[in-house]
């Protein structure tokens, strides 16, 4: 099957450098220091944030910066068949790191000695860019729990399908594609790179070619997530009373 | 919980206060018939049902009540069924999410799933609504196998109440596809001329029954006297907890009360009923009341 019509339309309709729809809200969850949900396309995910509070666990304690502890589950029911992955599964481990370090990039951690900052994130719907995805969720609760960090952080995942480049690739795309793929999260204010995993056999020019795709993506996703928390921020700010400038 | 609005010292006192020593703070309240959270003793947390959040699923339903959160999704499958050959088969799990409270990654309960899941699994099989005929494709061929799985997102009390309520909202808004069963053993859509087998399917996606659903009310029981709809905070403050589930068709499903060293008398129990299927009738409003969003 072609992946790109012979007018250069994608499967579900998009052009080559469509974003899906793009949804997310903060403070969704009641328990959680900080919450939010991140929705592309079908792709649905839900983190949460603890912290920082006092020290969990043994090596922690004297640290000179926060210990940033992350967790990554995919429901069930998430994908077109139902398949319970394990915690040490292969894939969950993978994003699991991926998630820690690039938080440790954003998060201004050595403001926090002595502390710890659980993030949870929990995949509902997978529909492609699962990584991408579940980034953009978590920064987006640490942003909400209050936590310093060094800039906007945004996630998105692009591809190369019969040598077009395609912009956030979605569960059938990323099946199908035979092309390179690369996910790339960047802090998109001070224009640096946080994570870029790019995959597949790609002509070295053609690594140019698909970060600048992503910096694109990145910078039309953390558009949308400054929006959600301006918003936010609005709306705390009203809630103390007028506010006096 | 991110920004305190309140700022005030003698918040900050209470707040102290309660912290040292929980107790003595909530019985304050309790002396005065009322709760931290303003509500009266026998007054539940309001309750809401979206269903249709997870499109990967089959159905699906994202329940509250109060602060508890808990999503719920169904996956059909096909199966070969085995004993009995003319029924379907349900399986039901729940997780304790890593999101749902501050403690959970490092001391995470290993007998609450199992209890959830039993209970839920158990609710769903005893009413009466429960028909594993009605999968049935074709006796001793093929069946639906229904996957129920249930995540607790946001673990504020109830959690038994918010497993029940939202495995009914899923189950309730399943639609299962007409389909038949081919003489080389294949399952396709209903309808098509090659069907000679003479069974009549509805032609239409069609529900399970709805008769009897049913609901759970959990009670806390705090120095003998009974509080509706706790909270996670109210729950570790009580000496046990009563869990009524009521199908609404004036039956008992089941009564859990977990022991926890205070024996309860009949009258509680009685109050247990009444106040579970009184909540039954606004849990059931609600449930009702949700529509998925294609429909």
């Amino acid at each position: 099957m072609e992946l790109l019509s012979p007018e250069g339309l994608r499967q579900d309709g998009r052009r080559p450098r469509e974003l899906r729809n793009l949804q997310s809200a903060v403070d969704t969850l009641g328990n959680a220091d900080g919450s939010a949900t991140f929705e592309l396309g079908n792709t649905k995910v839900m983190a949460a944030v603890f912290g920082p509070r006092a020290a969990q666990g043994k090596s922690s304690g004297g640290r000179r910066d926060a210990d940033i502890r992350c967790e990554f589950a995919i429901a069930a029911f998430s994908q077109s068949e139902r398949k319970q992955l394990s915690k040490r599964d292969r894939r969950i481990l993978e994003v699991r790191s991926m998630l820690k370090e690039a938080l440790k990039a954003n998060v201004l951690a050595e403001l926090m000695p002595g502390t710890t900052i659980d993030v949870y994130v929990q995949v509902l719907a997978a529909d492609g860019s699962i990584g991408a995805a579940s980034l953009n969720a978590a920064f987006l609760a640490v942003a909400d729990a209050g936590i310093p960090v060094k800039d906007l952080m945004a996630a998105c995942v692009v591809g190369l399908v019969q040598d077009t480049p395609i912009l956030d690739l979605n569960q059938m795309e990323e099946q199908m594609s035979r092309g390179p793929s690369l996910m790339m999260a960047m802090h998109v204010g001070l224009k640096k790179i946080v994570v870029f995993q790019a995959d597949g056999r790609m002509p070295v020019e053609g690594v140019e070619t698909l970060a600048e795709l992503a910096e694109g993506g990145c910078q039309a996703v953390g558009k949308a997530m400054r929006s959600v928390l301006l918003d936010n921020t609005r709306k705390l700010a009203l809630a103390r009373g007028p506010v006096r400038l | 919980m991110t920004a305190r609005v309140d700022s005030a010292p003698a918040d900050s006192q209470a707040e102290a206060f309660k912290r040292l020593y929980p107790d003595q703070y909530y019985r304050r309240f309790l002396s005065q018939n009322t709760r931290p959270d303003g509500r009266s003793l026998t007054q539940t947390r309001p309750a809401s049902v979206v269903l249709g959040v997870i499109t990967s699923a089959d159905s699906s339903a994202l329940i509250k009540i109060g602060n508890t959160t808990v999503i719920a999704g169904v996956k059909l499958e096909v199966l070969m069924p085995k004993d009995p050959p003319d029924q379907g088969c349900l399986q039901v799990n729940v997780e304790l999410t890593t999101l749902c409270s501050p403690e959970m990654r490092d001391n995470r309960p290993t007998e609450v799933p199992s209890f959830l899941t039993q209970q839920v699994d158990a609710a769903v099989r005893g009413s009466s609504a429960w028909q594993p005929q009605a999968l049935c494709i074709q006796a001793g061929r093929a069946a639906w196998a229904v996957y129920l799985d249930l995540y607790v997102l946001c673990a504020d009390g109830v959690l038994l109440d918010a497993c029940v309520l939202a495995a009914m909202a899923a189950l309730n808004a399943l639609r299962l596809a007409p389909v038949d069963v081919t003489d080389a053993g294949n399952v396709v859509a209903a309808g098509n001329d090659a069907m000679t087998d003479g069974t009549s399917h509805p032609q239409q996606p069609y529900a399970l029954s709805k008769q009897g659903t049913p609901l759970t009310l959990t009670c806390a029981v705090i120095d003998d006297r009974l509080i509706a709809d706790p909270s996670s905070e109210e729950e570790s403050l009580a000496a046990t907890v009563v869990s009524t589930t009521v199908d609404g068709q004036g039956h008992v499903m089941g009564l859990q009360h977990a022991g926890g060293g205070v024996e309860l008398s009949t009258a509680h129990l009685q109050q247990c009923i009444t106040a579970a299927q009184d909540r039954h009738t606004d849990l059931f409003r609600v449930l009702s009341s949700a529509q998925p969003p294609d429909h």
